[in-house]
């Protein structure tokens, strides 16, 4: 698959800070890109650039064989978005009424609107209500509503900031759903997000920012392989007895107000076992699981960022 | 051509159906005419005009006002939607526009009904000559009013604080454009400032027409610099929106939720 965006040393200046600072990427078309970082880090601007809300100082964006900022007119026509803070919905009005407000900006010819208008409000399970008031929908069914605003014009490119965010379970998984199934249509998602748990199943690869700058970038499994532990023992304990033999085998967290002890290992193997039952009398409860993305990202960036922090 | 008047319509009449299906809306009105009503019955006794009474003059002035300064809240229906606006097809200025002419509706609904009400009420006799300025002079005024609105849109792109500034501008304007007193009672210097503002020229045209008062230039004149300084305002406000969203676009200076 081409490339659907090259980001070569990009500079975002902010009045008073350095947001994005030399960064560089790919994303090929058909991928699933999570942007990850703590906040602050700078994925959002990464995802108003991307959206030509805002343009890069310096260095070069190329978006679907179009170049930031000459032809951002022509990017906008190929390209979905989706903010955290919505779009405006006016309240007393119908989805349908705001899928005819939206296509109308998004300069959609008259005759496709009802088409595509009734095919997006089905995708996203909104035309049962598609009569219903604005301010009568769940925040679930108004999040798929911008999903479906976002979709409007068939974008290739389709740039979601937190879509997640304060969703049910049933509409997470709806989005996560429909990500996937949309991403094999050969189209391109790029997502800012913090529920790493969920971006870990669906993302094809994954770009980690800290203070503006690339941390990591290279697809999931990649990514694993340079964390240094790879599970995550927790041990709920009945007195404050700690086994500090662990300590040989991996990295030993103590939190005795809540009388818990968190080991991170590498692999599981006979000598951890020999170690956990020898806490099973001191023990109320053991949960042995692998290291979530969110619990190796902050691994990652703890390791590989004061790594190269140190090499300057 | 015919996919951005497309886009206009749709814009305008998705925000008037909006906006009448708000009873708060039409609550908000009824205090804001009460009120003028309320200023027009005190004031009576103190004034008056030959042919219209004061109370009938004020309210419609207020009405024409009302119609024309729309505008100045403009920014805020930009600023609310500028993180979308900005990355949409549409350009800025139609966005802008659109919602312009739904708020102009909204406005014209209800001044249209007092303005008929005073007229029928005075029994006021219009001259289609007469009627021909008064339609000239609003609809120029109306075009000035998107200029300013183009250029609000542009600075509250910029600055969250400009919120503020609007409703202290609609109060100077009342004052500057002679609603409440004529040209002729404010200060030497600030009368020049008057002197570029359209709407002075519609009112004056107004107060000339329905109240035999003298005017400050002869109609014609006066119909020139209205439609000159309108057309000239919306342009240069077209070209400012245009200027300040590229401008915040490049320089990161968005100001933003």
């Amino acid at each position: 698959m081409e490339d659907i965006i090259i980001a070569d040393k990009v500079n975002i200046y902010y009045p008073k800070y350095h947001c994005i600072k030399n960064l560089s990427f790919k994303v090929k078309g058909g991928e699933i890109f999570s942007l990850l970082g703590p906040n602050g880090s700078g994925k959002t601007t990464v995802l108003r650039c991307l959206s030509t809300l805002i343009y890069p100082q310096s260095g070069k964006i190329n978006i679907m064989g179009f170049s930031l900022p000459e032809e951002s007119q022509k990017i906008r026509r190929e390209i979905g978005v989706m903010f955290e803070g919505g779009i405006e919905l006016m309240w007393r009005l119908t989805p349908k009424d705001m899928m005819e407000y939206y296509a109308a900006l998004k300069l959609i010819s008259r005759s496709d609107v009802k088409e595509v208008t009734k095919e997006l409000l089905e995708t996203v399970g909104l035309w049962e209500v598609r009569n219903k008031k604005i301010y009568q929908l769940s925040r679930g069914m108004k999040q798929k509503l911008h999903l479906a605003v976002a979709l409007l014009s068939k974008p290739r490119l389709l740039l979601l900031d937190e879509p997640l965010l304060g969703l049910d379970i049933d509409t997470q998984n709806f989005f996560v759903d429909y990500i996937k199934k949309y991403a094999k249509q050969k189209n391109t998602v790029i997502i800012a997000g913090h529920y790493l748990h969920i971006l870990e199943k669906i993302s094809h690869k994954v770009l980690i920012l800290k203070n503006g700058k690339k941390v990591i970038e290279g697809n999931i499994k990649n990514l694993m392989k340079r964390i240094k532990w790879r599970y995550k023992i927790t041990i709920t304990l009945l007195s404050n007895y700690y086994n500090y033999s662990f300590d040989r085998i991996g990295d030993i967290h103590i939190d005795p107000k809540n009388r818990k002890m968190i080991v991170y290992v590498r692999a599981l193997n006979e000598e951890i076992f020999e170690e956990i039952l020898k806490m099973k009398k001191n023990a109320r409860d053991i949960d042995i699981r692998p290291l979530t993305l969110e619990e190796a990202y902050t691994d990652i960036l703890g390791d590989i960022y004061n790594e190269k922090e140190n090499r300057k | 051509m015919k996919m951005i008047l497309r886009s206009i319509f749709v814009i305008a009449s998705k925000y008037i159906k909006n906006w009448i299906q708000y009873r708060g809306n039409l609550i908000g009105i009824s205090i804001y005419f009460s009120s003028i009503f309320f200023y027009a019955i005190i004031m009576n006794p103190l004034l008056n005009f030959e042919g219209l009474s004061f109370t009938s003059y004020v309210l419609l002035s207020f009405a024409i006002y009302n119609m024309i300064s729309f505008s100045l809240f403009m920014f805020n229906i930009f600023h609310a939607n500028k993180e979308i606006i900005l990355t949409l097809p549409i350009l800025p200025w139609i966005f802008a526009l659109g919602k312009m002419m739904g708020q102009l509706t909204t406005s014209i609904l209800f001044s249209s009904l007092l303005i008929l009400f005073i007229l029928l009420s005075q029994r006021l006799l219009i001259t289609p000559y007469v009627a021909f300025l008064l339609f000239i002079s609003i609809l120029f005024s109306i075009i000035f009013s998107f200029g300013i609105g183009f250029v609000m849109s542009g600075i509250g792109l910029r600055y969250v604080s400009f919120k503020y500034i609007p409703s202290l501008l609609q109060i100077l304007l009342l004052f500057l454009c002679g609603v409440l007193s004529p040209i002729s009672m404010l200060p030497h210097g600030v009368k020049y400032i008057s002197y570029i503002i359209p709407y002075t020229y519609c009112i004056d045209i107004i107060r000339g027409l329905l109240l035999d008062y003298p005017t400050i230039l002869p109609f014609s004149i006066e119909i020139m610099l209205i439609i000159s300084l309108s057309l000239m305002f919306f342009v240069a406000g077209k070209f400012f929106l245009n200027i300040i969203v590229e401008n915040v676009r490049k320089n990161s200076l968005i100001v933003l939720r």
